[in-house]
């Protein structure tokens, strides 16, 4: 059985979950209280049947996975690698086409000799509708050795004695005209169809498939999106059994998963952006998840909004693609990018620019991160599952995808690098000092983003992916352990009878300065989320580790020739640093010490649903980094995704390892000592009043909220403001009225020719009948 | 081409039809051994498995028909033409463009038989056996007129599922508006049959037959200088029973009236069934008969399409009832679909065949919801249709009000819907075929419509409810129909390649403009275009496009 036949069942399963949720649930919910004794389906069966779809597809993905492995495995043998070297060669890209979405229009292909010009043809081949031959004929012109390559199927069409007759061909299409190339040979011929496409004067065809494609890059998504989802679709039971709303958390968690499957699964651009804004929309209905509090409603807004940017940089670049390459498959424009773009060109550089802009939306980069730690609004695991997990890591997967147009302007891929480097340090400088627990975390993967993007700009996009998935494990663990230890605090707060105000706008159960101790009271939740606070903070060994430093490896391999990655290099290495100071920072305060209110005090763990995950992704984030294994030639990575991400394969020397341990334990080290029980060797307020400026910045966030407020909302404000006034109102509304008014009276007009008599409207008929055959007859008789 | 004349053949080609009227005789027989005054329920039950399974059928024949033509054909006879020639005769034949027109139809026969079960709770007259009966009677009868080749047998199709919809109309006798809609159908039916029958009669004494294809080989034969007047005339008055069926301008009064007076859920029927049934009937008299003389029927019909869409789009403006302004949007639909028509080629009349199907999904789906919307506040008599009653429906039942809406901005032509997409392949069609007069005047009466379908929701979202009471909840069977049409409309764009590309595919048989252009007109599309002027015998040809050139059409 070949299990790629049920590729489209990925997503469809969870889609499956939201339909059902939204449509059948309230059906059967009614159903069920008609029963006797009914009293309605549990809310919670929403949430188990909204985990168990996800885990169905896990499953399907992981078989997918085997699959592909075997079908590696056989294809390297078949290529005569020795089977004792472990070697196998990546399978060639799975394209499923599930069906045609979009045709409009027809590729139109110049004429460039008049017809009488060219060889009588006397007949088409069967199935050859339309006049392909004048394609064909273009084609030779173009490049006569290119017909010789067409094959059988061109054969046929130039020996008129070999096809099946069905009709001539009309004899006077002008030279400079343009016919439609509306159909090619049956056979299917993709070299013919290539030669047509690549060749066209002008082209007027929309066509896209609804096509999924499964390569090593996907396979990877694939798994960590169902895997990461699953696990957090588990942790939500226990996290949000409680609330109200819960169906229509879990409709909207199983509609993201299947949107973000849709993102890593497409085969095309449009695909890929039907994901890539569902994705979005769903980030704003789960920010945005308990909208009665209007806090929570503007987060989400503000996280579309900027998102819209993003996007819209993006479509510019899908337009641009589709007017370059004729087509927005992945195979064919990674192909031919070489071909159509010029190194250095205007559009080889806008492309990937643009791509670049919405990808910085997406993935909450330097200058549109600002939604990202608004977005923590959301309940915990939505911020685990898209605000950390997956969604954000688009921009790196679609920048790793399209990796041959980036290949193509060089000055973009190390904007690229730039971009993920200022934002790197930026969003790392501004966690050291937030004291919100989920805000650390989220200005930590704003920063962790950007070293996948340095991963990206520097060449070695492996290294990039690579660190999306172990970052993936370990900020997913951070997040449900940051939602757990919350859970642990609102029940203290709760067992203690308190209920302590928000200070400085936290809430206490999420308050750092109110934790301590943690990792006594609630051991499961507090050892795993030490787990993932080392990993995140490069301990050695740990998955972060691994990845991290395949990128600043990366980085350092090229400082030697450029000096520009040598200051990348170096932002790295410090970024590094001040990662593992905020995550030894926030280690400390939360877990360890006393407690520091009631809430710390009174705390207990978890529920297994919730701690089940913990200890599974607590598991992963150690061991998660062995299929990129930098230390391995043939790293499950390295042979996979390679082939689809392109670059090179970073590796890790003991120098670059030693450095980052030595950067780890630093920062770790300093926090220890700053934050850590006990006595304390360095005064942490000491130490902020000499840095006093630099943290005032860093707690208000470096202003860049206040600067865009005054810089662009303001002014678009003032801007929309006088459209409305003087515009809208004034000049447009005007003009509609005036034409409605006339529209409207038109029609109370021919009204009054509805009488409602039966004789009126036989007459009507009786005269346009008349009116009719005497003008077909003038036209007959008439002459 | 060589086409199977056995029985077994036949009878396939037919299976839906006669599973339709076998559902429509258990129907009628299952009443005799029902108590007395169990209604319709059985009988439509019966329909409903009836129909679904000549869907079935005809998803089968479908399939049977891809890449070959092979299995198209038909019920008739081979007939000698002299010098040993032969032709084949069909009273009706099985193609790709009737199995898509049909399949429409069987939809939109499922959707009202499941509508007229929801009503019939509501309105006690409705709930009779002979509903479901009469309804399916006429569904058999449009599924033939999809195939027929004859005009005799297509006279025969329309008159059987037409005197079926006189007696629906007339259906709930407790109302006089329903009375007098179905003495009215009545009456201006029959006086637009007699229209057509005197247009046959004509088209014969002129050609010696009735059959469309030997028409076509006829009318080749004689050329224009043998051509008799006569059958300009016949095929003059033959244009006007079907404008008429089809709801052109001027012929187009009884819609508004019979369609506002007409049962809810028939009225639905009447809106889409017929609409598809009549529509394909028309392309293939035009396309497979009369191609022809198309450089003068297409002017004409050029003219009726653009003074239609524009005369139903601006009276549905002013319309204070759903029902009212769903026939004038009925009667403009009819001129956007004749465009695709007179684009012609596979490009054309598929675009107006997605568009019929769209369209029935959207008109569908507003049936829905106007049933339910229940019975008027005020007069539990009459159902609650007036733009006034869907004030503040937007609080009182936010599914309904969401699916309407998504039909309504559907037939606004609004993206990402159906009926944006419909409008989208039937303007690319006209463009294609160089009507680009046709393809403005499209775009322009969607401007005009939007206002018209708009007006609705702005009053089921802005308006406040006269009273806070909640609908009640639809029935199952309703809130099916409205849920998948609304869904259908609302996921076109994902759907839309499939949908599209099978209304391309859906090829009819003996259409005429298949050979080849001489010269392009106008922007050089002649592989899909050509618009009107078709390939002709030189001597017909040159005549014609002569006048073609002189009379410049929009």
């Amino acid at each position: 059985m070949d299990l790629r036949d049920y590729l489209w069942l990925v997503p469809a399963l969870p889609l499956a979950g939201f339909l059902i949720l939204v449509l059948l649930w309230p059906w059967a919910d009614a159903l069920s209280r008609r029963l006797p004794a009914g009293r309605g389906l549990p809310p919670m069966l929403a949430g188990w049947l909204a985990t168990a779809l996800v885990g169905a597809a896990f499953a399907l993905s992981l078989g997918l996975g085997a699959q592909f492995l075997n079908a590696a495995a056989i294809a390297g043998e078949d290529a005569g690698h020795e089977p004792a070297e472990g070697v196998a060669a990546a399978p060639e890209p799975y394209v499923q086409r599930l069906w045609t979405w979009m045709e409009v229009g027809r590729d139109q292909v110049e004429v460039t000799a008049a017809r009488a010009d060219l060889p009588q043809l006397e007949e088409i081949p069967v199935g050859a509708v339309g006049p392909s031959w004048i394609a064909v004929d273009t084609v030779r012109q173009l490049n006569p050795k290119a017909l010789e390559a067409l094959g059988p199927a061109m054969g046929r069409m130039w020996q008129p004695e070999l096809t099946a007759g069905l009709r001539p061909v009309g004899a006077d299409i002008p030279a400079g005209g343009l016919v439609t190339l509306d159909s090619l040979p049956p056979s299917g011929d993709v070299a013919l169809e290539n030669a047509a496409i690549a060749q066209p004067r002008s082209r007027h065809r929309f066509a896209v498939d609804m096509a999924l494609q499964l390569d090593g890059l996907s396979l990877l998504m694939l798994l960590v999106v169902t895997g990461v989802g699953f696990l957090i679709h588990l942790y939500s039971i226990g996290y949000m059994g409680q609330d109200a709303g819960i169906r229509r958390y879990f409709s909207y968690l199983n509609l993201f998963v299947f949107s973000m499957l849709m993102l890593v699964l497409g085969a095309n651009f449009l695909v890929l952006f039907v994901g890539w804004e569902l994705v979005g929309a769903c980030s704003y209905l789960l920010i945005g998840f308990w909208h009665q509090d209007p806090a929570n409603a503007a987060a989400g807004r503000k996280a579309f909004v900027v998102n819209r940017i993003g996007d819209f940089a993006f479509i510019i670049a899908l337009m641009l693609i589709w007017s370059v390459f004729g087509s927005l498959d992945f195979a064919r424009v990674f192909s031919q990018a070489e071909n159509l773009l010029p190194l250095g060109g205007a559009l080889a550089v806008a492309i990937p620019a643009l791509l670049l802009f919405g990808a910085a939306g997406k993935s909450a980069q330097v200058p549109l991160y600002v939604w990202l730690p608004d977005a923590m609004a959301g309940p915990t695991p939505v911020s685990a599952l898209i605000h950390a997990a997956t969604m954000v890591t688009a921009g790196v997967y679609m920048s790793a995808r399209a990796h041959a147009l980036f290949d193509r302007a060089p000055v973009v891929l190390a904007a690229v690098a730039v971009v993920g480097a200022l934002t790197a340090l930026l969003a790392a400088l501004i966690a050291t000092v937030q004291v919100d627990i989920k805000r650390v975390l989220a200005y930590s993967t704003i920063s962790q983003l950007g070293f996948m993007f340095m991963g990206v700009g520097a060449g070695a996009a492996l290294a990039g992916v690579f660190h999306l998935m172990t970052h993936a494990f370990f900020k997913a663990l951070l997040f449900l352990g940051a939602g757990s230890l919350m859970h642990a605090m609102e029940h203290g707060f709760h067992h203690a009878n308190e209920h302590p105000q928000s200070v400085d706008g936290i809430p206490a159960p999420q308050d750092m300065r109110r934790m301590g101790g943690l990792l006594k009271r609630a051991p499961v939740t507090g050892w795993t989320f030490l787990i993932g606070g080392l990993a995140l903070a490069g301990f050695p060994g740990l998955a972060g580790f691994w990845s991290k430093d395949e990128i600043v490896h990366a980085l350092h391999q090229r400082s030697a020739a450029e000096p520009l990655f040598l200051a990348l290099w170096l932002m790295a290495l410090l970024t590094a640093f001040l990662t593992a100071y905020y995550t030894g920072r926030q280690l400390c305060m939360v877990l360890f010490g006393a407690p520091r209110s009631s809430g710390a005090a009174e705390a207990s763990d978890s529920p297994w649903v919730m701690t089940l995950p913990l200890v599974v992704l607590a598991l992963l984030s150690v061991i998660g980094w062995l299929p990129g294994n930098p230390l391995a030639e043939h790293s499950l990575l390295a042979t996979y995704v390679l082939p689809v991400v392109g670059g090179e394969h970073g590796g890790l020397d003991a120098a670059g390892a030693a450095t980052a341990t030595a950067i780890a334990f630093a920062g770790l080290g300093l926090a220890w000592l700053a934050f850590g029980p006990g006595r304390r060797l360095i005064d942490a307020d000491r130490l902020a009043q000499r840095f006093a400026a630099v943290r005032r910045l860093a707690w208000n966030r470096f202003y860049v909220d206040e600067f865009y407020d005054r810089l662009f909302v303001a002014p678009f404000k003032r801007l929309a403001d006088f459209f409305w006034r003087v515009v809208d109102v004034g000049m447009v509304d005007g003009l509609v009225n005036w034409v409605g008014r006339l529209t409207v009276g038109t029609g109370q007009l021919l009204r009054g020719w509805q009488s409602g008599q039966v004789r009126a409207y036989a007459l009507s008929v009786l005269l346009g009948a008349m009116v009719l055959v005497w003008y077909l007859f003038q036209q007959a008789w008439g002459g | 081409m060589q086409t199977p004349l056995t029985l077994s053949y036949q009878l396939g080609l037919v299976g839906p039809v006669l599973t339709v009227m076998a559902a429509a005789l258990a129907g009628l027989i299952a009443d005799w051994f029902l108590p007395k005054g169990s209604g319709g329920r059985y009988a439509s039950w019966l329909g409903l498995l009836g129909v679904a399974a000549a869907g079935a059928l005809t998803v089968r024949q479908w399939g049977q028909m891809a890449g070959t033509k092979a299995l198209s054909g038909g019920f008739g006879r081979v007939a000698d033409l002299g010098d040993g020639a032969t032709q084949e005769l069909f009273l009706l034949q099985g193609d790709r463009y009737a199995v898509y027109a049909g399949g429409i139809i069987l939809l939109s026969a499922f959707a009202s038989l499941l509508l007229g079960l929801a009503y019939a709770e509501r309105r006690s007259a409705m709930d009779r056996m002979e509903h479901p009966v009469i309804l399916l009677l006429a569904t058999a009868a449009m599924l033939l007129a999809c195939m027929a080749t004859d005009l005799v047998f297509l006279f025969l199709c329309i008159e059987t599922f037409s005197i079926a919809l006189y007696v629906l109309a007339g259906f709930r006798r407790d109302q006089r508006a329903s009375q007098e809609a179905a003495l009215k159908y009545f009456v201006l039916g029959a006086f637009a049959a007699g229209f057509l029958l005197y247009g046959i009669a004509l088209v014969y004494a002129s050609t010696g037959t009735t059959n469309l294809s030997l028409i076509h080989t006829v009318l080749q034969k004689q050329g224009l200088n043998g051509l008799p007047p006569l059958v300009s005339v016949g095929l003059g008055l033959i244009l006007v029973g079907l404008g008429f069926k089809v709801a052109l301008a001027p012929f187009h009064q009884w819609t508004p009236d019979v369609y506002d007076g007409a049962p809810l859920t028939v009225t639905a029927f009447m809106a889409t069934g017929t609409k598809v049934a009549a529509f394909a009937a028309l392309g293939r008299v035009l396309w497979s008969g009369f191609s022809l003389l198309a450089p003068m029927w297409a002017p004409v019909l050029a003219v009726l399409a653009v003074v239609t869409l524009f005369l139903g789009n601006l009276v549905a403006l002013v319309q204070a009832d759903m029902k009212r302004m769903l026939a004038y949007s009925a009667v403009a639909q009819s001129g956007y679909l004749l465009i695709g028509l007179l684009a012609g080629g596979p490009a054309g009349r598929g675009a107006m065949l997605f568009y019929l199907l769209a369209y029935t999904l959207m008109t569908l789906g507003a049936f829905a919801a106007l049933v339910a919307l229940g019975s008027a506040v005020d007069a539990p008599d009459r159902d609650a249709t007036r733009l006034a009653d869907l004030r503040g429906l937007g609080a009182r039942s936010p599914a309904v009000a969401v699916a309407l809406g998504i039909c309504l901005v559907s037939l606004a032509g609004l993206p990402p819907t159906a009926g944006f997409l419909g409008k989208w392949t039937l303007f690319d069609a006209a463009l294609g075929a160089g009507r680009s007069g046709l393809a403005v005047a499209l775009i322009l009466g969607s401007v005009i419509s939007a206002f018209t379908y708009l007006r609705p929701l702005v009053l089921m979202v802005m308006g406040s409810a006269d009273e806070d009471a909640r609908l009640d909840e639809p029935s199952t069977a309703n809130a099916v129909v409205l849920a998948v049409c609304a869904l259908l409309v609302a996921g076109a764009l994902v759907l839309a390649g499939p949908l599209a590309g099978a209304s391309r595919q859906a090829t009819m048989t003996a259409a005429q403009d298949e050979a080849p252009r001489s010269g392009g007109s106008g922007v050089g599309t002649p592989q899909t275009g050509g618009g009107i002027f078709m390939a002709a015998p030189p001597e017909l040809d040159e005549r014609m496009r002569a006048k073609a050139a002189a009379s410049p059409t929009p």
